[in-house]
């Protein structure tokens, strides 16, 4: 009973810390600015062929493919805006004297941080959907929406969840916000990249590289599936739908329990 | 009834790299006390109040707080704790109202005590003009009153200060020392951390000496305070004293301590008459006297010579 009652207590810790987090996202620039980058970057391919006055592609999936290609750095922007200084940052600004004592488990700031920061960043990525789905019924009509928009949106609140895990991983882990910001862009930049082309060049398995399956979020487009259709996509380098889905889970759930490891057991 | 409020077993703690910051700590504060926690720089005061407060584990030892043990149940007792550990960060988007109503839901408080509560702290500490403003337009002072508003809006039992003054102007210390006086005369506990001695003297009732991790005084206040009342000698001498004059000065009659500064302190309870005899007695041996000036001892020259002199 007293187990349930703890666990009790602690769902309604993680509500209030949503909440709170929720209160300091609504009134920091950061989400502005995301948000803001995001109606930009997704306006652009509508508003400059316009104003150019040049053609739009023929396809509608060939616009979602280029429109959607930019994503990748709205995830990344979103994983260092909201993900970097996530843990470190509080011991920076010393906002860990404040919030440590409060009888909470700082398991449970942890948690309310994460999935809060983690629908901001879904919010961002919608604005970048809705925009380009909006553009793509104005340009082409309703039907070019297909089930792709859909799975292209569930990847990348897949993927945005692999990336933010990572990134409160880092958070938790190094104590300087600024070096862990470094390593974000390092890790998915320049490491893993790295790494996939070595192994390829050594005929080794790259299949566990996350940043590999960013590309789906392009590929939907590029090579549309049937709807519902067969698990993999009609592309030269096939790539498995459904074990991109596992590889973001995994690295989403490894890293989070590395964060929640080293928040809860490191010091102050 | 009066209980424990915080006992300590043989704490210790060594930080990695291998700092030892406290050294077999054994506390006891009993409830309804007022302890202030002195110590130069580096003793392990700020140390000791963050194992205190889950933010430090210790290296080995026990912490009970109410009679319960910290580790395990650390949610539970931190409800009856309000502490503020030197000058937090608070977050400069938000707004006192926002943070301290995060706050009181943590401490479960409904919404009508919360909405009251809120509203008398923040005239308490005098923020309820600036309650809708964002944090991150306060001066230091505003900033340590909302961590005073902090501490107390729960109404917590026991509170916990590390040098609640610091970076206040006169007027601020001022209202802040009467705050927390007021607090122990309510009937909360007060630990307060400090390396002020005139503050600790005229808010606490218990003081304990704390360097390099390990307590060299614990006393209650009153009777520290006898020893207070010590009189002092300042001498001087054309030349250094002898091993032989210096054994002589201490056997003067009445004399308790001799410390020898750049000046010579000699330490001794008694009337004026005393002081008029210790002079003849100086004659008497024949010191090569220059200088004398007799008058009260401070509590820091008592300090100093507890500490050494690497002092305040
Ligand atoms: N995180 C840490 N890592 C290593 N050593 C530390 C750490 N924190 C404190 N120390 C060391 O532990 C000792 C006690 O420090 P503490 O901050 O408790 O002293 P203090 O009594 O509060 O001093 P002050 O009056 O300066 O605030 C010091 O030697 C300090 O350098
Ligand atoms: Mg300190």
């Amino acid at each position: 009973m007293t187990i349930l009652n703890e666990w009790k207590q602690d769902y309604y810790d993680v509500w209030l810390n949503i909440r709170f987090e929720f209160l300091k996202n609504w009134k920091s620039k950061r989400s502005l600015v995301a948000a803001g980058i995001s109606v930009t970057l997704s306006s652009l391919f509508y508003l400059v062929p316009l104003l150019t006055g040049s053609d739009f592609p023929t396809e509608a999936n060939e616009f979602l493919a280029t429109s959607t290609g930019l994503i990748n750095y709205i995830l990344l922007l979103n994983a260092i805006f909201f993900g970097a200084d996530a843990i470190n940052g509080e011991h920076h600004k010393k906002t860990t004297l404040l919030i440590y004592p409060l009888p909470q488990r700082r398991s449970v700031i942890l948690f309310g941080k994460f999935i809060m920061q983690l629908l901001t960043s879904w919010g961002v990525i919608l604005i970048y959907y809705l925009i380009t789905g909006t553009e793509t019924v104005l340009i082409y009509d309703v039907n070019a929406l297909t089930v792709d928009m859909l799975k292209s949106i569930l990847f990348s609140f897949l993927y945005m969840g692999a990336l933010l895990s990572i990134t409160f991983f880092l958070s938790a882990l190094i104590r300087n916000p600024a070096i862990s910001m470094a390593l974000t862009f390092f890790f998915f930049f320049l490491l893993f990249p790295t790494l996939n082309t070595l192994l390829l060049m050594i005929d080794f398995d790259s299949s566990w590289i996350l940043t590999n399956y960013s590309a789906f979020i392009i590929k939907l487009f590029r090579f549309p599936s049937d709807i519902f259709g067969p698990r993999h996509l009609r592309s030269p380098d096939d790539i498995d739908f459904y074990l991109g889905i596992r590889i973001c889970l995994i690295y989403t759930i490894i890293s989070f329990a590395g964060a929640w490891l080293f928040t809860s057991r490191k010091e102050i | 009834m009066v209980t424990t409020a915080i006992e300590t077993v043989n704490l210790a703690k060594i930080f990695p790299g291998g700092v030892q910051a406290l050294n077999s700590l054994d506390l006891n504060i009993r409830t309804g006390e007022s302890v202030g926690y002195l110590g130069p720089n580096g003793a392990g005061k700020t140390t000791t109040i963050q194992i205190f407060l889950n933010l430090l584990r210790p290296s080995s030892g026990d912490v009970f707080i109410f009679s319960e043990q910290l580790k395990g149940q650390e949610r539970k007792i931190m409800r009856r704790i309000g502490a503020l550990i030197e000058l937090p960060g608070f977050y400069d988007n938000l707004t006192p109202n926002q943070l301290l109503r995060h706050i009181c839901r943590l401490y479960r408080m409904e919404q009508g005590v919360m909405n009251q509560s809120i509203k008398e702290i923040l005239d308490l500490v005098q923020l309820t003009e600036v309650r809708d403003r964002s944090i991150g337009t306060f001066s230091t002072g505003m900033r340590r009153r909302l961590g005073i508003a902090q501490v107390l809006v729960h109404d917590p039992e026991l509170v916990i200060f590390d040098e609640p003054t610091n970076g206040l102007d006169p007027k601020g210390i001022r209202e802040i020392r009467d705050l927390i006086k007021t607090l122990n005369k309510d009937g909360k506990t007060v630990f307060m951390c400090s390396h002020n001695l005139p503050e600790v003297a005229e808010i606490s009732n218990r003081v304990i000496f704390l360097k390099n991790g390990n307590v060299i005084e614990d006393r209650q206040m009153r009777e520290f305070k006898s020893r207070l009342s010590s009189n002092i000698i300042e001498l001087k001498f054309i030349r250094s004293l002898t091993e032989k004059e210096k054994k002589n000065l201490n056997s003067i009659t009445n004399v308790l301590n001799v410390v020898y500064d750049h000046s010579i302190f000699i330490e001794y309870q008694g009337s004026l008459d005393t002081t008029h005899q210790i002079l003849q007695d100086l004659l008497k041996y024949n010191f090569p006297l220059y200088y004398f000036t007799p008058r009260l001892m401070t509590l820091e020259e008592l300090y100093l010579q507890l500490f050494g002199k690497e002092v305040i």
